[in-house]
């Protein structure tokens, strides 16, 4: 029942102690057209560590080290420093990072073996105010492979991982982000007062 | 540089011949970014405008789906539909959307803003840069900065425009278009 696939897919998320991947990111309106397809470099490690650079069609990198959250805008010379705050973070990103657990609370979970060898696990929210119609995971024989987002709006993520790396590691480093030094760029750091150094 | 008089009325024949050009062009999309800047917060996302004679649709999203946002409709009747929220209907074509956006998005306007032209049949005070392209333009009380342009063939378009009604500032950033030939029906 629910609570045997939310135990499966919670055993397949913990065993994702980190990964190094590309993504193809496609987001469609509610009509199932593409609105935009890109390309993003994913790098993830237990707990807290979190990149996600997109490639193209335009630039930008957010990273978190799990304290400070940065999101840098290179065409744009934007740079944003925010406190991270976990429980802020979006679904993906919590299934994905250590939170997966407590969110999956929220969803009943099914999941079917796919012939082709692999797991589907699909989370139907409990809140009626979720901003999510269900969301999607598949894992092949080599671990997570694809992951929808669909909104209630209709609006659909879907996020498809190549060139995977699992449980490799991975330094710390990667999970944090100098400002580079370049008067044009704009800085915004939003961070409390007492953090900023 | 070319000069920036103010045009209260349009007494410049080849800004008058380029205003016909934007105004004629009513098959487009445009994908960006959009910035949204008041004092208290900022965020960003990700825009697609389609636009097709009177029918539109902008669809706005930020990274990991977040804020998924559909608004379509006419010029008459608009639809907001938003990830977690019931559908919004106005039938009020100068709607703001403060509610369910979070910030005012004068869509209404911005139809004709985009291109670079003023709201038609409206009082705009217009600045001129380099090939009758507006650099900047006040009407109903937003300011609009046209901070770069590109030529697309058929006219050259803004890729880069700052809206500013205190405290609000939208830019309007990385902006590609895709243009549709109107009246000719030659499917390339």
């Amino acid at each position: 029942d629910s609570d045997d696939s939310r135990a499966l897919l919670v055993e397949e998320l913990t065993a994702l102690g980190s990964l190094s991947t590309d993504v193809r990111q496609l987001v469609m309106a509610s009509s199932g057209s593409v609105l935009e397809e890109s390309q993003i470099r994913f790098y993830l490690k237990r707990p807290d560590g979190f990149y996600w650079e997109t490639l193209s069609p335009y630039p930008e990198l957010i990273v978190t080290d799990g304290t400070t959250l940065w999101n840098f805008q290179p065409d744009l010379f934007q740079v944003t420093i925010d406190d991270w705050d976990a429980s802020q973070s979006e679904l993906a990103a919590q299934l994905l990072s250590g939170q997966g657990a407590q969110a999956l609370a929220e969803y009943e979970v099914t999941h079917q073996a796919i012939q082709s060898g692999g797991t589907e696990y699909y989370l139907d929210p409990l809140d009626p105010a979720s901003l999510y119609e269900e969301v999607t995971l598949f894992f092949d024989q080599q671990g997570l492979a694809s992951l929808l987002l669909v909104s209630t709006n209709g609006q659909r993520t879907f996020w498809e991982f190549s060139n995977r790396e699992f449980n490799t590691t991975i330094a710390d480093s990667q999970f944090q982000f100098s400002v580079p030094d370049d008067e044009m760029l704009d800085v915004l750091d939003r961070r409390s007062a007492t953090q900023a150094n | 540089c070319a000069g920036t008089d103010r045009m209260d009325a349009p007494v410049n024949a080849a800004w008058e011949q380029r205003q016909q050009v934007l105004n004629q062009l009513q098959e487009w999309s445009i994908q960006g970014s959009l910035h949204v800047r008041d004092n208290q917060d900022s965020q960003s996302a990700r825009i697609r405008w389609w636009q097709q004679q009177e029918e539109f649709q902008v669809n706005l999203w930020g990274t990991f789906n977040i804020g998924a946002t559909e608004i379509s409709g006419t010029a008459e009747r608009v639809t907001v539909i938003q990830a977690g929220e019931p559908p919004f209907i106005s039938e009020e074509p100068e709607m703001l959307f403060y509610d369910q956006l979070g910030f005012e998005l004068p869509i209404h306007y911005l139809h004709y803003w985009i291109k670079g032209a003023p709201f038609p049949g409206m009082a705009a005070e217009l600045t001129f840069g380099e090939l009758n392209q507006v650099s900047s333009l006040n009407q109903n009380g937003w300011q609009v900065q046209y901070l770069a342009y590109t030529n697309y063939g058929l006219a050259s378009l803004p890729t880069r425009i700052r809206l500013s009604k205190s405290p609000l500032r939208l830019d309007l950033v990385r902006l590609n278009w895709t243009l549709t030939e109107t009246g000719d029906d030659s499917d390339e």
